[in-house]
């Protein structure tokens, strides 16, 4: 059966990508023309690159060692830190990042680049969740349509640059550390190795996290909040001459045991695996960093509810009517992508640039729900089956250019355009069946063309001031969910959710600024930004079709609401007052409303983080605070219920110790000091957030 | 856990199996080419009836005056309480020819250790279809036990003559799930009998559904019913929820009413049924399970 079925699936990839590369040929030269046309019109936002590293070295002050809390902060640890950066958090593992109320399919989360999408129905598994902050050298986020460099997106951009091996004099460096946690039980272990010389480098890292269920602020156990995980990320980089480098990925991480607080199910395992072949060329007569990569990952989901309780008592259940349902769930999901990208940079004119990338990636994705029931009044019954994602391929092909002109010593223009074609296919005759019952036929192929274009202005008149600003507009693709997803429940506001195979593409029209300012010992920029995305796709209640999860109050389909209004604020201050004294101060401000005034629903109230640091040589002790308004204006539709304001307080000490052959670094910390309970608006399900934790981390460097 | 892994080998998606082919040894591809082919082989063996299914001989019988050979077939190997479809087959002994032209007139009857009484039937037309059969069909209300057996009498007029038969019926079952459902009508106490005739085969997505009603005006005598307005409501007893967009059923003829049923997903289901005559109601508490 196997054969069959794979040869019309593979003439069915071939099909989409010659589809695919032929709209976008015919397309290239109205791009080209759309973009000088709209030269005056439009702009661009500038990359903010920021940089986190496991093992920053301790003595560089840079905003960087604020975002990190020790050696074994996690990604979501250190994405929270980040500016118009929020947690969408449903248990202490795999938070799911927003950017100034932008999430799940509005973001790009892309590795180097390169695309991979998370096999849960529920996004128990953001992209984020397989990667460890020892894989990276980088994480860069744009926010807004401007992160389109990567695929179009009205939200913004999350890209994970992978740590890279370093060609050079003959080398070997090893380092390993192991930490462990109070408030979870819990430890933390790391090693990596390096090994260099002149044509060949490699880098091999390993983490290793246990972790129980931690206890709130209140002294309660929060109930499913464990997570184990294992991650190993090699990457060989060998150098045919100078100019031809070749360089092989392979990331291994998989997670187990997984507690989900606010969902009625766990995770039994999330597997993912990466493989990805670079070729780089720095430098060129006409073309500089010429860069090419083919990819393969595959992302395993396995859901368990086998440590729930899920005896649920039948309506018309009286108090001791035995008559009760006890049910289980086998919820697997898988997700493949695979692609390339092609990019390089070239100069035009004296004072201009350009920096293309053509790219391509074909996604697969499946998942499904059997139910086994056990009610006492009907034994036997045989398990239920749906397909809650429909076995699909989706494949994207894209250009993206953008043009950099110094106009003047103080002006810098920017100008980026965007345009995907995509194809997606159901290619499973059961989903067809579900689907038309909803009198959709969704045997066929579905198209879209997304577009983006971004100007922006950069204008620095004198030393230390600067002002940016721009505009923007980008369309984005409906996810999965959102188009093909069966009646997939949704704990946050109870409802079961039905895709919608007609969705439009949401459209975002973006205005943004930035100000900085800096003088020596003090910095300050202030940004702030207005989204207005037309045809939002939001869940909107059908109370004709009944849900179909047990748990489940209603139904909620996929639509396309008319528009909805986002605001985001970002201030970041950094100040060295004395010496050894530092401050560091980041405040975040989202709000979100729908064209008729109602709130959309995870909006996070206004948030500030303050540290202060103290540094002389080799030791470091940091004070920080964490401040959060209220939230009083809430979606009510989506279960959301008013979150209080609070304020918490953490104290970090770091000492690094010099041997001759070995370096010692050792750091401890109380976080959350007060042992306040408290949960943030993102939460869902509003467990509190681990209360008092005091750590302690040790790492070896040879 | 093994269910699980075992799931993951078979449902992986498309670059598994790619992967997964190429990883295979020579032997294992022989097998699983030997394994296609024994399937397609299978598919194409498969001898269609009248409509592409397979006819099982149920029984067979000589008429009264001997001129005719009289066989019964239906589409499963043994008959059950509810519709079935009855495929009857008329050779002339003499000639050894098949006969294509008949009047046939069907008539059930139950012999029970106190009392008889007959079942509603649908007479075959008087023309045989291309295989050969007359097709009526017979609604066994009850299920056959050792001491009461069912037997289909029939009257069959061929070429001018006029001629009678009895076949017995080897066995009638309760199936497992019954197709069968029985209610009162709360107007004029008249036993009315819905059958499910389709979906034969359930299936997720949206299915045909048919269904014939038929009273009891005697015990000799259960005419169609054909002038009920009848409403169906499918739900998962053990989830509590239903399913959108059915279609009701309305009358077609001879006492079949045909509609649209719903399924979300595989398991078991239970489709209420609501009657009514004209806006008075009938019945409502009545259903069907349907599990797949």
């Amino acid at each position: 059966m196997y054969c069959f079925l794979m040869i019309p699936i593979w003439t069915l990839h071939f099909e989409m990508i010659k589809l695919n590369w032929t709209i976008l040929l015919f397309c290239l030269p109205a791009l080209l023309a759309a973009q000088q046309e709209s030269f005056t019109i439009f702009d661009t936002v500038q990359l903010e690159e920021i940089r986190i590293a496991t093992s920053v070295p301790i003595n560089e002050r840079t905003i960087l060692d604020f975002h990190q809390s020790g050696n074994f902060s996690s990604i979501d640890r250190i994405a929270e830190r980040l500016d118009g950066v929020m947690m969408i958090r449903r248990g202490a593992y795999a938070m799911d990042p927003q950017l100034h109320g932008f999430a799940a399919g509005q973001v790009n989360v892309s590795i180097d680049g390169m695309r991979m999408f998370g096999a849960c129905t529920d996004r128990m598994d953001p992209v984020t969740s397989y990667l460890e902050p020892d894989n990276l050298r980088s994480l860069t986020i744009v926010h807004g349509t401007g992160g389109n460099a990567f695929g179009n997106t009205v939200g913004g951009s999350f890209n994970m640059m992978l740590k890279e091996p370093v060609l050079g004099k003959e080398n070997i460096a090893f380092s390993a550390g192991t930490g462990y946690e109070s408030v979870s039980n819990g430890s933390n272990s790391r090693a990596s190795l390096e090994i260099g010389n002149e044509k060949w480098a490699l880098r091999s890292s390993g983490t290793y996290r246990k972790h129980n269920s931690y206890r709130g602020g209140d002294g309660e156990i929060v109930p499913f909040s464990q997570f184990s995980k294992v991650n190993f990320h090699t990457s060989v980089k060998y150098a045919a001459d100078e100019n031809n480098i070749f360089r092989v990925d392979f990331l291994l991480d998989d997670a187990y045991d997984v507690g989900y607080t606010a969902l009625p199910m766990d995770v039994g395992e999330a597997k993912a695996r990466m493989y990805s072949l670079e070729y780089s060329r720095p430098f060129g007569e006409k073309i500089k960093n010429l860069k090419a990569r083919v990819y393969y990952n595959s992302v395993f989901h396995l859901m368990d509810d086998s440590q729930r309780d899920s005896t649920f008592v039948l309506d018309g259940g009286i108090p001791g009517n035995t008559d009760t349902v006890y049910m289980r769930m086998d919820m697997p999901g898988w997700s493949n992508t695979m692609g390339f990208y092609l990019n390089g940079e070239t100069d035009l004119g004296s004072r201009g640039k350009i920096y293309f990338k053509v790219d391509d990636y074909l996604n697969f994705s499946r998942a499904d729900m059997t139910m086994y029931m056990n009610s006492v009044s009907n034994p036997g019954e045989p398990p239920m089956y749906a397909e809650t994602w429909p076995e699909q391929y989706r494949n994207v092909a894209g250009v993206f250019g953008r043009y950099t002109l110094q106009i003047h010593k103080d002006w810098k223009l920017e100008l980026n355009a965007r345009i995907d074609h995509s194809v997606t296919r159901v290619i499973s005759e059961t989903a067809w069946r579900q689907f038309e019952i909803f009198g959709y036929d969704i045997n066929r192929y579905y198209q879209e063309l997304p577009v983006s274009i971004n100007s922006s202005i950069k204008w620095r008149p004198w030393e230390g001031i600067g002002w940016e600003a721009g505009l923007g507009y980008s369309e984005r693709l409906a996810t999965n969910s959102e188009q093909f997803g069966f009646f997939l429940y949704n704990a946050l506001d109870g409802y079961d959710y039905l895709g919608n195979p007609d969705i439009a593409m949401e459209r975002s029209a973006e205005i943004w600024t930035k100000f900085r300012f800096s003088k020596p010992g003090f910095r300050a920029s202030i940004d702030a930004r207005y989204s207005h995305v037309k045809d939002y796709i939001l869940g909107v209640t059908d109370p004709d079709i009944p849900p179909l999860n047990l748990y489940a109050a209603g139904l909620k389909t996929y639509q396309n609401i008319d528009y909805a209004r986002i605001f985001g604020m970002g201030l970041q201050l950094q100040w060295m007052p004395v010496r050894p004294l530092s401050v560091y101060s980041i405040t975040k401000y989202t709000h979100g409303r729908t064209f008729n005034e109602e709130a959309l629903p995870l909006i996070p109230p206004l948030k500030n983080i303050s540290i202060l640091r103290y540094q002389v040589k080799n030791f470091s002790l940091q004070a920080e605070a964490e401040f959060s308004a209220a939230q009083n204006r809430i979606s009510e539709p989506f279960g959301e219920i008013p979150t209080p304001g609070f304020s918490v307080y953490h104290m970090r000490a770091s000492w690094m110790l010099s041997l001759t052959a070995l370096q010692i670094e050792l750091s401890t910390g109380i976080e959350n000091i007060f042992n306040k309970a408290y949960s943030e608006h993102l939460d869902w399900g509003n467990y509190f957030r681990p209360g008092r934790n005091i750590y302690l981390n040790l790492n070896l460097l040879l | 856990m093994e269910l699980s892994e075992n799931k993951i080998l078979n449902c992986s998606g498309g670059f598994h199996r790619v992967a997964r082919i190429f990883k295979m040894k020579k032997t294992t591809i022989s097998i699983l080419i030997f394994f296609i082919l024994f399937i397609i082989s299978c598919e194409k063996n498969d001898d269609p009836g009248s409509d592409g299914s397979e006819l099982y001989k149920i029984s067979g019988t000589v008429s009264e005056d001997g001129n005719y050979a009289i066989d019964l077939y239906a589409l499963t190997d043994t008959l059950f309480e509810g519709y079935n479809r009855m495929f009857i087959s008329l050779k002339n002994n003499d000639s050894g020819n098949p006969v294509s032209e008949a009047g046939i007139k069907l008539k059930p009857m139950m012999n029970m250790v106190g009392m008889k009484h007959a079942a509603p039937c649908e007479d075959p037309g008087e023309t045989a279809d291309e295989d050969g059969y007359f097709e009526g069909a017979v609604v066994f209300i009850m299920p056959s036990n050792p001491d009461e057996g069912w037997e289909l009498g029939m009257d069959l007029s061929i070429s001018g003559t006029e001629t009678s038969a009895k076949i017995e019926i080897p066995g009638v079952v309760q199936p497992e799930e019954p197709v069968l459902v029985k209610f009162i009508s709360a107007i004029d106490q008249k036993k009315y009998f819905v059958s499910c005739v389709q979906p034969a085969n359930p299936e997720v997505g949206i299915n045909d559904c048919e269904f014939t009603i038929h009273y009891k005006e005697s015990m000799m005598s259960f005419p169609a019913a054909k002038d009920l307005g009848m409403e169906i409501e499918p739900e998962m007893p053990s989830m509590e929820h239903g399913s959108p967009n059915n279609v009701n059923p309305v009358h077609v003829s001879g006492g079949h009413y045909e509609g649209k049923l719903n399924f979300t997903m595989t398991g078991w289901w239970r489709v209420h049924m609501t009657f009514k005559k004209g806006d008075v109601l009938l019945s409502d508490d009545t259903y069907m399970d349907i599990t797949f």
